[in-house]
């Protein structure tokens, strides 16, 4: 299942896309493609601070080991931003 | 006993012989007499009678008088038409011969075949047209056979003309009550079902088993061009369902538009017939019989091949029963469709209800609740712990926007209170803001409302295009048309984003919950895309 987003990197340019949690990586695709592996995420965290919005949304930030911050807005609707959350920890600890 | 006591006595027997056959109803039992009565009156020691098949050309039954079993096995296959035999099928006329094998016309006796010179052959005729033939052989005492028996049983033919077709007419009212029957109790079968799927397998399974054919598909409208094998059963039904074939260049498709069923005795030999279904199923023959229900042709029912000995083709009576058929699952598919879109709408009814319902309460309450709790904390702004208070403002107002988001996000108040074109330059402004992509929006269609349930149809499936765009197309710039089309209209999205292939899409990208959404309103969906070149969506609805 792939959800809606918008999605920037270290506070970069925003960019609009899909986020799809593959085996082994979530995929962002767009221009330029993103793929993290969920072995490099270092933490995942729903932030709702202003200046850590996207177009105003919440966002879900993801760090990574080497230091990257991902954040990511989705637009598939109510409860979707913590539908992706549970789904990425269950795909990083797989049971 | 003299000859006019002879004649008079074999006369009485042909009466006798009339009387018997035309009051024996089964066909077989008339056609068996009649070998046999033939041979009494002629004094021959074989008799045997050839029915000619539809083509006219080559006998499909044969049934013998004077040839034990034991013989026959020995004979072998049964003949078809070739030789003598032949000839009074191509020739309808009497024939009498001192010497069977003499006659250049003949191609011998296979092995195992008793010997035979002497022969009389008389066709039987219905209504000027040869039913069959009557064949003699071997008349008593080696003598040939004679201008008086030829007549006899010239006259005896005549006579045995009526009973065949009395014997007929019986099977066939027979049969026709039987099938009549069976279409009543599939009727009524067909009558309680609604679900559309299990409907359609119990269409092509039933009208499988009513005609003896080989396959059955039914076929439905997708799209404008396309129609769409819903169901089927028989050979390779498994991997025909879901196939897709062009209305314009199929036989299901012209019969489709023309609302005539058709019967095909060779497919291969039609050019309208699409060869890419028929050649996978190794079909010979089909016949395509249209499901029209309310004036509406909402199917095709696609039949090939009947498994019967010798041939494959169809009669004229199975296409007139497939139609029968077709009427009645056709009222039956039609309420089945009926129903599903009658609970689609009741659903979609029902959730745009829950949605304004949500909608309002969190504009009307939970806002009105945090705009009250932004004006409590005012006068603490400047005092004592402004810190945590200018803090807790913060946590509000994210709050009281993520609220008010969510409230547009599950129905726009200012699509009920202002109409579409409002609402949709809304939607085109905060799409933009929220994705970075340049968004344009015009309207063509002046200051007129339309009905409710239409502008929230149009809405719902610029909001899932949007949606669709940040998902798949990697555009840089969508543009949103709204305008009059025909008596109806239209919202065309544009994107010039990296395409895709419509066929290949499936389900994947929401268009089928569009076009089910679209059709509640009679409206339809058509998208343009291929690889590299965007994509235009263009949701029409009639209005007016």
């Amino acid at each position: 299942m792939a959800y809606a987003v918008v999605w920037s990197e270290n506070g970069g340019r925003l960019r609009a896309g899909s986020l799809e949690l593959a085996h082994g990586a979530l995929r962002l695709g767009g221009k330029p493609e993103r793929r993290l592996a969920y072995d490099d995420v270092e933490d995942v965290r729903i932030d709702r601070r202003p200046k850590i919005r996207l177009g105003g949304r919440p966002t879900l930030v993801i760090e990574s080991r080497g230091g990257d911050s991902l954040r990511i807005a989705s637009f598939d609707g109510a409860g979707s931003l913590h539908e992706l959350a549970e789904r990425l920890e269950a795909a990083r600890h797989p049971a | 006993m003299d000859a006019a006591a002879t004649g008079e006595s074999r006369l009485r027997a042909l009466f006798e012989a009339g009387v018997a056959l035309t009051s024996e109803l089964s066909l077989d039992a008339v056609l068996q007499r009649l070998a046999e009565v033939a041979a009494q009156l002629t004094g021959a020691r074989y008799a045997a009678l050839g029915v000619i098949d539809e083509t006219g050309s080559q006998l499909e039954r044969f049934l013998t008088h004077g040839i034990d079993a034991e013989t026959h096995a020995a004979i072998g296959a049964l003949p078809r038409g070739r030789g003598i035999l032949g000839a009074l099928i191509h020739d309808a006329k009497p024939l009498r011969l001192h010497n069977l094998s003499e006659d250049p016309r003949s191609v011998g006796f296979p092995p195992a075949h008793p010997p035979m010179q002497t022969f009389l052959g008389v066709p039987i005729l219905l209504r000027g047209v040869a039913y069959g033939n009557l064949y003699l052989a071997e008349k008593e005492l080696g003598e040939d056979f004679t201008e008086e028996d030829q007549e006899l049983v010239t006259l005896l033919a005549s006579q045995a003309a009526v009973a065949v077709e009395n014997a007929r007419l019986y099977e066939a009212s027979t049969r026709w009550s039987r099938q009549l029957q069976s279409l009543n109790e599939i009727g009524n079968a067909l009558a309680t079902e609604t679900d559309l799927e299990t409907l359609l397998g119990l269409v092509v399974h039933h009208l499988r088993e009513l005609l003896g054919a080989r396959f059955v598909a039914v076929a439905l409208p997708a799209g404008e061009d396309e129609l769409r094998i819903a169901a089927a059963a028989g050979e390779g039904a498994g991997d025909l369902v879901g196939v897709t074939m062009p209305r314009a260049d199929s036989k299901s498709g012209r019969v489709l538009d023309r609302r005539r069923s058709e019967r095909v005795d060779s497919v291969i030999d039609d050019p309208e017939v699409y060869q890419d279904v028929t050649r996978r199923i190794a079909a010979r023959t089909g016949m395509w019989v249209p499901l029209i229900a309310r004036e509406r042709v909402i199917g095709v029912l696609e039949v090939h091949d009947k498994e019967s000995p010798g041939t494959a083709r169809f009669t004229d009576d199975d296409l007139r029963l497939a139609e029968t058929f077709a009427s009645r699952a056709a009222v039956a598919v039609d309420l089945s469709q009926r129903v599903a879109r009658d609970a689609l709408r009741r659903v979609v009814a029902a959730q745009e209800l829950e949605r304004r319902r949500l909608a309002r309460e969190l504009h009307d309450e939970t806002g009105q609740a945090l705009t009250s709790i932004l004006l409590g904390l005012k006068p603490l702004e400047d005092g004592p712990g402004r810190e945590a208070v200018a803090e807790l403002h913060e946590l509000v107002v994210t709050a009281l926007q993520d609220v008010r988001r969510l409230a547009v996000e599950l129905r726009p108040k200012v699509l009920d209170d202002f109409g579409l074109v409002p609402a949709l330059e809304r939607l085109a402004e905060s799409f933009g803001e929220q994705t970075g992509l340049k968004v344009d929006f015009h309207s063509a269609i002046g200051e007129d409302r339309l009905p409710s349930e239409v502008e929230t149809a149009l809405f719902r499936v610029v909001q899932e295009s949007l949606t669709n765009v940040v998902k798949h197309s990697h555009a840089n710039r969508v543009s949103i048309v709204l305008t009059r089309r025909g008596g109806g209209v239209a919202v065309v999205v544009e994107d010039d984003g990296a395409g895709f292939d419509p066929a290949d899409s499936g389900d994947g990208i929401g268009l089928l919950g569009m076009r089910e959404r679209l059709a509640l309103l009679d409206g339809t969906l058509d998208v343009e895309s291929s690889a590299g070149q965007g994509t235009t969506l263009v949701a029409e609805v009639p209005w007016q």
